[in-house]
């Protein structure tokens, strides 16, 4: 009985340990990256992000790669671009939950709010996230040269969100 | 900015793209001449000849905005458009190849040509592509040596006589 509770005084340590460690770790890494996740969300970001789908989402340079008849220089490109795909992403994700915070921020103190603007916001917002979900899936299956079409759906919608929130920020 | 300051700008990107990019046919080495004129520590750009003519702002702003532009430029080619840009680079830097790509991959001084204000995404590309370029051009190089027959095509014919084993 004793060896037991000595046991399990143990485990729960040890968990309290890795639930310490992994938490500093956390916001260590925050400190670091707090210039670059403002920079991520700067509105020269919107600009070169059409630059970065057409390269990434594309199959020219597999097909470049793939013409040289090198394995190994094709598993770097599909490694490198599906890495790539994953971050543009989750950052349109970001992008997209950000606008609506903010939004929700300003709505919050609104008094005229038309209800089918907002629904449609929603809407707009839910289908960013349905979009940027599936896309992280299958790009991790399929690699992003064959998902251009799906990739400049979410651009679309982000874009749209985008001029959304300029449009209320310019009339608020 | 002000309107006087607008018009001396313009005119300092019209005379930089007229009298020193337009004789640089290659994006890649447009980007590097441009970042070249950029002070690493202060992160601010000088030009002796356009500051002379229009004033250090105005010389400063023509050449960040040139270094964007090309940066976007050099960003957005294509895996094979970089490969043959590099290696018209490596042409023109009278190295031999495999000492530059050696160089090139371990030192990566490429970064140095990437603008403050780049998007972090568009920064990650950039470097992937020359990454990835660096090694296309090691491999075509291997391949080379082991096949004459498929040596590096134009616009890299300079290079091709470099790229043969020596005996």
């Amino acid at each position: 009985m004793t060896i037991l509770s000595v046991v399990a005084a143990l485990a729960l340590f040890l968990i309290l340990a890795a639930i310490l460690a992994q938490s500093s770790s956390r916001s260590s890494a925050k400190l670091l990256a707090a210039d670059l996740d403002s920079r991520e969300l700067s509105p020269d970001c919107a600009r070169s992000s059409e630059q970065i789908l057409g390269r990434v989402f594309s199959d020219e340079d597999l097909r470049f790669v793939e013409g040289l008849g090198s394995a190994e220089l094709t598993i770097a490109l599909r490694t490198e671009r599906k890495r790539l795909a994953v971050r543009w992403i989750y950052r349109t994700a970001d992008e997209a939950k950000e606008i609506v915070r903010k939004h929700l921020q300003m709505a919050s103190k609104a008094q005229d709010l038309r209800v089918t603007g907002e629904l449609r916001l929603g809407l707009r917002y839910l289908e960013l996230r349905l979009l940027c979900g599936c896309l992280v899936v299958l790009v991790d299956c399929f690699g992003p040269a064959k998902l251009r079409g799906m990739a400049a759906r979410a651009e679309n919608s982000i874009a749209s969100l985008r001029a959304f929130s300029g449009l209320v920020e310019t009339s608020g | 900015m002000n309107k006087q300051v607008e018009t001396e700008v313009k005119a300092a990107m019209d005379d930089l793209r007229g009298r020193t990019l337009s004789r640089m046919p290659s994006p890649l080495e447009r980007l590097i001449y441009i970042a070249s004129t950029r002070d690493y520590n202060s992160g601010r750009y000088h030009h002796a000849g356009l500051e002379a003519r229009f004033g250090v702002v105005a010389s400063a702003d023509a050449l960040l905005s040139a270094h964007n532009g090309a940066f976007a430029e050099v960003a957005s080619l294509s895996l094979g458009q970089l490969t043959e840009e590099l290696l018209i680079y490596i042409q023109k830097s009278r190295e031999r190849p495999e000492v530059f790509l050696g160089s090139w991959q371990k030192l990566e001084p490429f970064r140095v040509t990437i603008p403050l204000h780049a998007d972090p995404i568009l920064v990650d590309l950039f470097i992937s592509n020359i990454k990835l370029a660096l090694a296309v051009t090691k491999y075509r190089l291997r391949t080379d040596r082991r096949d004459p027959s498929t040596a590096l095509q134009a616009p890299s014919l300079g290079l091709r006589s470099r790229l043969q084993p020596h005996s």
